[in-house]
């Protein structure tokens, strides 16, 4: 089809319509919208659309390849189970900017210049802070600045790596960059998209933020922002030996984070850190089967990750809890929810049939394949620490292990659909993974049903829980939070504080002193200067003109006396001096 | 359906999950013995019950080395942001 209907700005003016809306009339607008978008991406043909010229700028809002398709597919049937989770919400604002979030990621997914790229990066910010504030309690608000001041950091990295990358290339065309020829301003790019990625060290706003979000904006948040940044580093720098490594180290460090929060939501949000390295682990080792392993993992883990924020999201709604030492025994309460929570569990974790099984396995063959073998047997110990935080410690103390004496409904029927369905395709994708593999940018030569795969997996996980259960008492929760880097920036900004309050302030009120003293002093004597050149220079003049034309006035008056003699003995001595100085020259 | 019911049935028999999930382990490392090797990336692959061992040296390296790190450098109290 030649006509090309951008799914963003489906979303975008989409969302426009929302608060005009109520009632069931609403609810149903809210899942129509997100499935005409999925709609438009499943009927999308490949090819580059609403290109134009501006200032100068070559803009390509759609470039439609097979990496852009597959990331864009999972984007918006996300976008149709997010709503459907938060379909009861009554808070149009949240809905609102979940859209607006949508469509800049979209936005981004399918920019083919750096221009559309950053404009796009910028609404999803923006649109998601709301997403934490619209929480509404004093730790959100105050998160959700810090989460802000991060990303204007990696947009302005973003800003100045394009910058001057279109002063070295003259070209804003958001294309692969090769290793071998990156310098400052191809890495300030990464920089900034790495942030998006939560790539160590550029990764503290995800744990900070993500915990003190809503319910519902949570899951919509675990899905976008990092996965449009694994789609933009794929595109750009694939390959890239230190995303490689930076990914690795990430799969690691969010693992063991993991195992020690105490917070739900705080747990889920540091395994995206781990989640998210396989994907940059992926791109970084850059090899086909890597790169199709990065966009597989990133399809999977949006379903799945989505999953688990929707089941702790679930217990946050109908306890008002999420810290796991207030918690548990709640399986008898909210069973559905629980099981619905160890299918994303076991997804994540690559159990046989489930999601993560087909799509992790990727990466870690591509990294085998590629003799990369210690970042293989690092990302198999993610795969245990994954198993361990997310798939055992975080249902057993929440719905098993010491009954809190809270008896908790099942929470709304359309948060238990969501799920639901969610589980299903988790499913779904480990029984027939063919339907994933088909969407990846390269074909697939890879059978994750091997014997030998198989073997290796379940020996993992079995092993996995029996340590868990020798040392369960050990992983007990316990109500404390722990340091990460977001220690240096909170110090960074309250060192920031200290400035403004100190030495600005000082210097404001030493400012406020001189001017009252001198500078005020000064122009209260200008002011009385030009207050007497008004009065005695210029007003003088103006009224000396004034005089003067009544004087005349007063002669002239004395000539218009009225009487008919007067007038013709006038009339005549200006002809004859008229004919007098005619016949003398 | 009340889908906790079934939890209940496997809670109150716990000694026979708990030999199942042994029964499992060994089936697994049998099954590991007969596996074809085809994709041995490192010395690891050809050793018969390796990730067995992997897997469970790595739980328990993982949890000792995190909770070790959020009891000594990591971990403060609650309020200590404030």
């Amino acid at each position: 089809m030649d006509s090309w209907i951008h799914p963003g700005l489906i979303f975008i003016f989409g969302a426009l319509l929302i608060p005009l809306l109520s009632g069931r009339l609403r609810q149903i607008y809210l899942l129509v919208l997100p499935a005409l978008a999925f709609w438009d991406v499943l009927t999308m043909t490949p090819g580059v659309y609403g290109g134009f010229n501006y200032l100068g700028f070559d803009i390509v809002l759609g470039r439609v390849d097979k990496l852009s398709l597959v990331f864009a597919h999972v984007f918006t049937l996300m976008s149709i189970l997010g709503f459907l989770y938060g379909l009861h919400v009554k808070d149009t604002g949240q809905q609102m900017s979940a859209c607006f979030y949508i469509g800049g990621s979209l936005g981004v997914t399918f920019a083919g210049d750096y221009l559309t790229v950053f404009i796009f990066w910028e609404m999803m910010a923006f649109g998601s802070v709301f997403l934490i504030w619209l929480r509404r309690v004093p730790a959100s608000i105050s998160a959700g600045y810090r989460y802000l001041l991060w990303h204007i950091f990696g947009g302005l990295l973003l800003l100045a790596g394009m910058v001057l990358n279109y002063q070295q290339t003259g070209s804003m065309a958001f294309i692969l960059i090769p290793e071998a020829g990156a310098g400052l301003a191809q890495y300030l790019i990464l920089a900034g998209f790495a942030l998006n990625a939560a790539v160590f060290p550029l990764h503290a706003w995800l744990p900070d933020a993500y915990p003190q979000a809503t319910v519902t904006g949570a899951v919509f948040m675990c899905a976008y922002t990092t996965k449009t940044a694994v789609y933009v580093l794929a595109r750009a720098f694939p390959g890239y030996e230190v995303l490689a490594i930076m990914g690795t180290a990430m799969t690691i460090y969010g693992v063991v984070y993991a195992t020690i929060e105490n917070d739900m939501r705080r747990i889920l949000a540091y395994h995206i850190i781990s989640q998210v390295g396989y994907m940059v682990a992926g791109v970084g080792i850059g090899t086909e089967l890597a790169l199709n392993g990065a966009c597989a993992h990133a399809y999977a883990h949006i379903l799945y990750k989505a999953l688990l924020f929707m089941g702790a999201g679930a217990v946050l709604e109908m306890t008002g809890r999420s810290k796991l030492n207030e918690l548990g025994g709640l399986y008898k309460y909210m069973p559905l929810s629980l099981i619905f929570y160890v299918v994303g569990g076991i997804s994540i974790s690559g159990f046989p049939l489930f999601s993560g099984f087909v799509s992790k396995s990727l990466i870690v063959a591509g990294a085998g394949e590629a003799h990369h073998t210690i970042l293989m047997v690092l990302l198999l110990l993610a795969s245990v620490g994954t198993f361990l935080s997310v798939g055992l410690k975080l249902p057993y103390f929440a719905w098993f292990g010491k009954d809190c004496g809270l008896t908790p409904k099942e929470p709304p029927k359309n948060m238990l659909w969501a799920m639901g369905l969610t589980s299903l395709l988790c499913l779904f994708i480990g029984v027939y993974p063919q339907a994933l593999y088909d969407l990846l940018p390269y074909p697939v030569h890879y059978d994750p049903y091997s014997a030998y795969h198989l073997s290796e997996t379940v020996q993992i996980l079995l092993f996995t829980g029996l340590g868990f259960f020798l040392l369960v008492k050990k992983l007990s929760p316990e109500g404390t939070i722990n340091l990460d880097f977001d220690f240096f920036v909170r110090g960074l900004v309250s060192g920031f504080y200290w400035v403004a309050r100190r030495p600005l302030q000082s210097l404001d009120l030493a400012w406020g002193e001189f001017y009252r003293t001198v500078v005020l002093r000064i122009l209260m004597a200008l002011a009385r200067f030009f207050a007497w050149f008004d009065r005695w220079g210029i007003d003088g003049v103006v009224d000396n003109v004034a005089y003067g034309t009544r004087g005349l006035g007063e002669k002239i008056r004395g000539v218009q006396s009225g009487n008919i003699q007067y007038y013709l003995a006038l009339a005549l001595v200006v002809i004859f001096a008229i004919v007098g100085v005619y016949l003398l020259t | 359906m009340n889908w906790a019911e079934p939890m209940d049935f496997l809670r109150n028999r716990l000694k026979g999950l708990k030999i199942f999930l042994y029964a499992l382990m060994g089936l697994a490392l049998v099954f590991d013995l007969l596996a074809p090797r085809h994709e041995a990336h490192f010395f690891g692959d050809h050793i018969p019950g390796f990730w067995s061992v992997f897997g469970f040296a790595g739980c328990i390296l993982l949890i000792k080395a995190s909770k070790g790190l959020a009891h000594t450098i990591l971990g403060r109290r609650e309020d200590f942001y404030g």
